[in-house]
């Protein structure tokens, strides 16, 4: 696909239609792969442009996007580094054309588009076909079902708790799934019978705020305010004597966490 | 006239009642018999499958090719996870039964490991026989405990429900078939664990690192502790701030430190009371418009990692999501040039102003001992040419990772294509083991 680039910019050249610099182009900043927004879009219609770049056009910088761009830094003679930094920027506008309005309309409309350059527009709009619409990416192993799922949990469980409270929650349902005395499953830890009460009084099913999403993904991401607590339990209304005995770390809000 | 009315309206009234009443009896009996018939199910199931892991174990030490020996070593392995589902189906949880599934997961990980391992190359030796020889008389003692309270479930009728019930409302449940039986298998299995399997050295170091003592300094005070995070998070000297100390129960002794920010946010803090090392730093607030790219974020994270004296770290990868940078650095071993993914510091930075509001180094604590760093002696050539024929190369370094087994390994780490995917895989730098291959 490289070659195929080269050619195309080769062919705009001896053509003589070689494209002039936009006006709009770029925001200044420098992107890196984990970038996400309207920066990365430019910058994958612009690769896609010249033949770099053959992945969707969804503004998340990935490795697809990443290989891409290094492979046009190394044609191009600059530095191999993967980030789109000035240089690289301004050899890119000065390369590749990019339709502002053509490939934002494409993609808020939800459409599978391309942004071949010397391929009429009309011609790259898969019609009928809808992009799978881009999901947010989570730390490895955790599905978009599985936060929402804790995120019920930690709602019905500790929603009028401070919100590291909440986050010391979420990290005892994952310290659960990695310890070998539990489910392995975060459906299989929040389901066992008794463990939550949340779960046996059906408060589970409420519908959990923003805030409790939040505290579920900073725990996925690993901040554990519980440091390793496996339990927890409310001293006011706990009814077990069991719970009293495990060694208790450290208290937040109305719960101590403890082994 | 009025009275017969009267007593219409009442009759129909009463006769609904009743009939309304007999109606939520009946659902409410319903609905309870479906969930004793799926405790029953988990239950005896799980009896089930504990006979089979018995005879399982038998099967493994009548066999001795390796050729079938891992087949069954894997069965082995796959029932103990059946069993740990059944358990995990009980209504089990507030009655101590931690031992038996820390048996059972021990079995597991023990047969996983020695069925992956090649059997014809590397047999069983005899300490490992004898492993085997042990848990399958414990399986047996086991087997018998549970039939017990099999049997006594079916000649009393015992419900689950009911069990559920004794155990929810936490009163001292004395003569109970079910929950003495259960108490008592669990504490036969605590000696079993201990007798069969001592921690190797590998589990010992794990636990070892787990209480963190290896950190040197002086014990803090509260004064002190408190002045160490308003260091750490660069707030003013007259913040209010709250500590109060970890608990007994702790792994190691630590303080928690909050306070609010001057926009009311609140900010939480934990350090270890040993040296005053941070173990996470968390603000939470709402992200405004995003004004900062991950790259100067990247910088930013980088720059205060450095003046807070970490200069042995990298910054390894980075995500935005919902305005917010997440940052990965992990420790880069001079001279060598050794990346230790373990090691690793995780970073939130709010990009709508740069304000760092995430620093997590509970990772980087941990596995913070002197490392006996070995040689690679396969060369990066040698090891291309393990790869798959298909996979491109498109970068390579030297790595530390843990393997499956859990052991730390130096490796040569490839990332690089595979048709539209991306890869990152492991060679083991001494042996040319593919030690594991991501998906990235």
């Amino acid at each position: 696909m490289k070659k195929y680039g080269l050619l195309i910019v080769l062919m705009m050249i001896l053509q003589g239609q070689f494209i002039v610099p936009e006006s709009t182009a770029f925001s200044g900043q420098t992107i890196q792969r984990g970038a996400f927004g309207d920066d990365v879009i430019e910058l994958q219609a612009r690769l896609q442009y010249i033949g770099y770049y053959e992945g969707a056009i969804d503004g998340d910088f990935g490795w697809g996007t990443y290989w891409a761009l290094r492979n046009f830094q190394q044609d191009y003679g600059l530095d191999i580094d993967g980030l789109a930094g000035e240089t690289t920027r301004s050899k890119l506008v000065n390369v590749s054309n990019y339709d502002e309005n053509y490939v934002r309309s494409n993609i808020e409309k939800g459409n599978k588009f391309t942004y071949y350059g010397g391929v009429p527009l009309e011609q790259q709009v898969k019609k009928g076909e809808t992009a799978v619409p881009k999901t947010p990416k989570y730390p490895a192993g955790y599905s978009d079902t599985d936060i929402q799922l804790m995120a019920n949990a930690v709602y019905g469980e500790a929603r009028g708790e401070p919100y590291i409270g909440q986050v010391a929650v979420a990290a005892v349902i994952l310290n659960r799934i990695e310890s070998s005395t539990f489910p392995n499953t975060a459906s299989g830890v929040i389901f066992e019978p008794l463990a939550f009460t949340a779960v046996a009084d059906g408060q589970i099913w409420l519908t959990p705020n923003e805030q409790a999403r939040r505290a579920v993904i900073d725990a996925i991401n690993g901040w554990d305010p519980s440091e390793n607590a496996l339990y927890y339990f409310n001293p006011v209304t706990a009814t077990s004597n069991w719970i009293w005995s495990r060694p208790q770390i450290k208290k937040i809000g109305q719960h101590i966490f403890c082994l | 006239m009025k009275r017969t009315l009267l007593f219409s309206i009442l009759f129909i009234g009463l006769f609904s009642a009743v009939s309304w009443g007999a109606y939520q009896q009946q659902e409410k009996q319903t609905l309870r018999n479906h969930m004793e018939n799926q405790y029953q199910q988990a239950f005896h199931e799980m009896n089930y499958q504990m006979d089979l892991l018995h005879d399982q174990i038998g099967g493994t030490l009548a066999m001795n090719a390796g050729k079938n020996l891992t087949p069954a070593l894997t069965e082995v392995w796959r029932l103990t996870s059946l069993i740990h589902a059944d358990i995990g189906q009980l209504p089990l949880g507030l009655l101590p039964f931690n031992e038996m599934e820390d048996f059972l997961t021990k079995v597991g990980n023990f047969s996983y490991q020695a069925a992956v391992r090649d059997l014809e190359a590397s047999p069983l030796n005899e300490e490992e026989y004898k492993k085997l020889e042990t848990l399958y008389s414990q399986s047996e003692d086991l087997q018998k405990e549970l039939r017990n309270i099999q049997s006594k479930v079916l000649a009393d009728n015992l419900e689950w429900i009911e069990i559920e019930n004794l155990l929810a409302t936490g009163d001292e449940v004395k003569n109970n078939a079910v929950i003495d039986g259960f108490k008592g298998v669990d504490s036969s299995v605590k000696g079993y664990a201990l007798e069969t399997f001592e921690p190797t050295e590998q589990e010992s170091v794990q636990e070892r690192r787990k209480t963190l003592s290896h950190l040197t300094g002086e014990d803090l005070t509260e004064e002190q502790a408190m002045q160490k995070a308003k260091e750490f998070a660069q707030v003013d000297e007259d913040v209010q701030m709250d500590i109060s100390k970890s608990l007994d129960g702790s792994d190691y002794p630590f303080y928690s430190v909050s306070w609010e920010t001057a926009e009311g946010n609140a900010v939480n803090m934990d350090l270890t009371v040993k040296g005053g090392y941070p173990l996470y730093f968390l603000t939470d607030r709402e992200i405004t418009q995003e004004k900062v790219s991950l790259y100067d974020a990247g910088e930013k994270a980088a720059q205060f990692l450095k003046e807070q004296g970490y200069n042995d770290v990298v910054l390894e990868s980075s995500r935005q999501e919902d305005g917010i940078a997440m940052l990965t650095f992990i420790r880069l071993l001079k001279p060598q040039d050794i990346y230790v993914n373990s090691d690793a510091i995780h970073m939130k930075v709010a990009l709508d102003n740069g304000d760092i509001i995430g620093f997590l180094g509970m990772d980087y604590l941990q596995n913070g001992e002197e490392r006996e760093v070995g040689e690679v002696t396969i060369s990066e050539e040698e090891a291309i040419k393990l790869l798959h024929s298909n996979f491109t190369v498109q970068e390579s370094r030297l790595a530390i990772i843990s393997n499956e087994l859990g052991d730390e390994v130096l490796c040569r780490e490839f990332i690089g294509t595979l048709g539209d995917d991306t890869f990152r895989i492991f060679i083991n730098g001494q042996t040319g083991q593919e030690e594991k291959v991501e998906k990235l």
